[in-house]
């Protein structure tokens, strides 16, 4: 019998969405700020 | 900020920065995106669930391509420190650098995919067994390499310092592969990456190479993109300092 077990996946899968996309706008923030500072 | 240099090397803004300010979408990363999106379509709709681990096992798919990209990443960094040994080219330095951080990024997947797949299948959330264990290490010896980063303003002893600690981190990698034979694990040998040929069925293995794909073709996309940032960021502090 297949164990019920899709929460974990879900979550899995929320993380990555979660993790790949918040390191995905800290470079875009970063480099708006260095080019703020650049001028 | 010092000016203390080390044989001259680095201190220099490695391209000027009218040749480095890019603006726009980048369209590398909008297709990255669109091919992890078609992936994530593939593995919850079009890809069967394994009938002893449940839905769980999908998690693989997650899992399995991050920690790829992670030993890409970090492979990458050794060689471009080696490199900027020889040739003390700054832009060796700053592909290492931002090499480093996505490998902490997908490194971090594979440490949260991880334990979100070990629960259901191992009953636990953690063991502290040799592939475990290691690829912790690899993550605390690489968010070090970062640390070490930002503490030291001089640019060439900054680029030699963690370029050492670069390449010595790397020598991780074969352990980390290896451990599964090496030691007494939980944590399954490899199906994909071994001598003999996939031990998966047909449909499985080509969703798990279209998120090898996807996810490299992400790894890149996330790496170009940092890359840029360090580039800018160098030039901008060059200028700084005259």
């Amino acid at each position: 019998m297949t164990p019920e077990n899709a929460g974990y996946y879900h979550a899995a899968y929320i993380v990555a969405v979660v993790l790949y996309g918040a390191y995905a706008i800290s470079i875009w923030m970063r480099r708006r700020a260095v080019r703020r500072r650049g001028g | 900020m010092s000016d203390i240099s080390l044989r001259g090397e680095a201190t220099e803004a490695p391209v000027a920065p009218s040749r480095v300010r890019g603006g726009g979408i980048d369209w590398f990363f909008v297709v990255a995106v669109l091919l992890v999106a078609v992936t994530f379509v593939r593995v919850i709709y079009f890809t069967p669930i394994e009938a002893t681990q449940g839905p769980a096992q999908k998690i693989f798919y997650l899992h399995l391509p991050a920690a790829l990209a992670a030993f890409m990443a970090f492979g990458l960094v050794a060689l471009t420190s080696i490199l900027y040994l020889w040739l003390k080219d700054p832009k060796l330095d700053l592909l290492a650098e931002s090499s480093a951080e996505v490998g902490v990024v997908f490194t971090t997947m594979v440490l949260i995919s991880g334990p979100l797949w070990g629960k259901p299948v191992w009953g636990t959330w953690w063991t502290w067994d040799a592939r475990l264990t290691l690829t912790l290490f690899l993550w605390f010896i690489y968010v070090g390499y970062l640390v070490l980063r930002g503490a030291i303003d001089d640019p060439a002893m900054r680029a030699r310092y963690s370029a050492v600690l670069g390449i010595l981190g790397a020598l991780l990698i074969p352990f980390i592969h290896l451990s599964v034979y090496l030691f007494r694990t939980l944590h399954p040998m490899p199906i994909v990456l071994k001598p003999s040929a996939p031990s998966l069925p047909k449909e499985m293995l080509e969703t798990l190479a279209l998120s090898f794909g996807s996810f490299t073709v992400l790894f890149f996309a996330f790496l170009r993109a940092r890359y840029h940032l360090a580039l800018e960021r160098a030039a901008i502090e060059a200028e700084e300092r005259r």
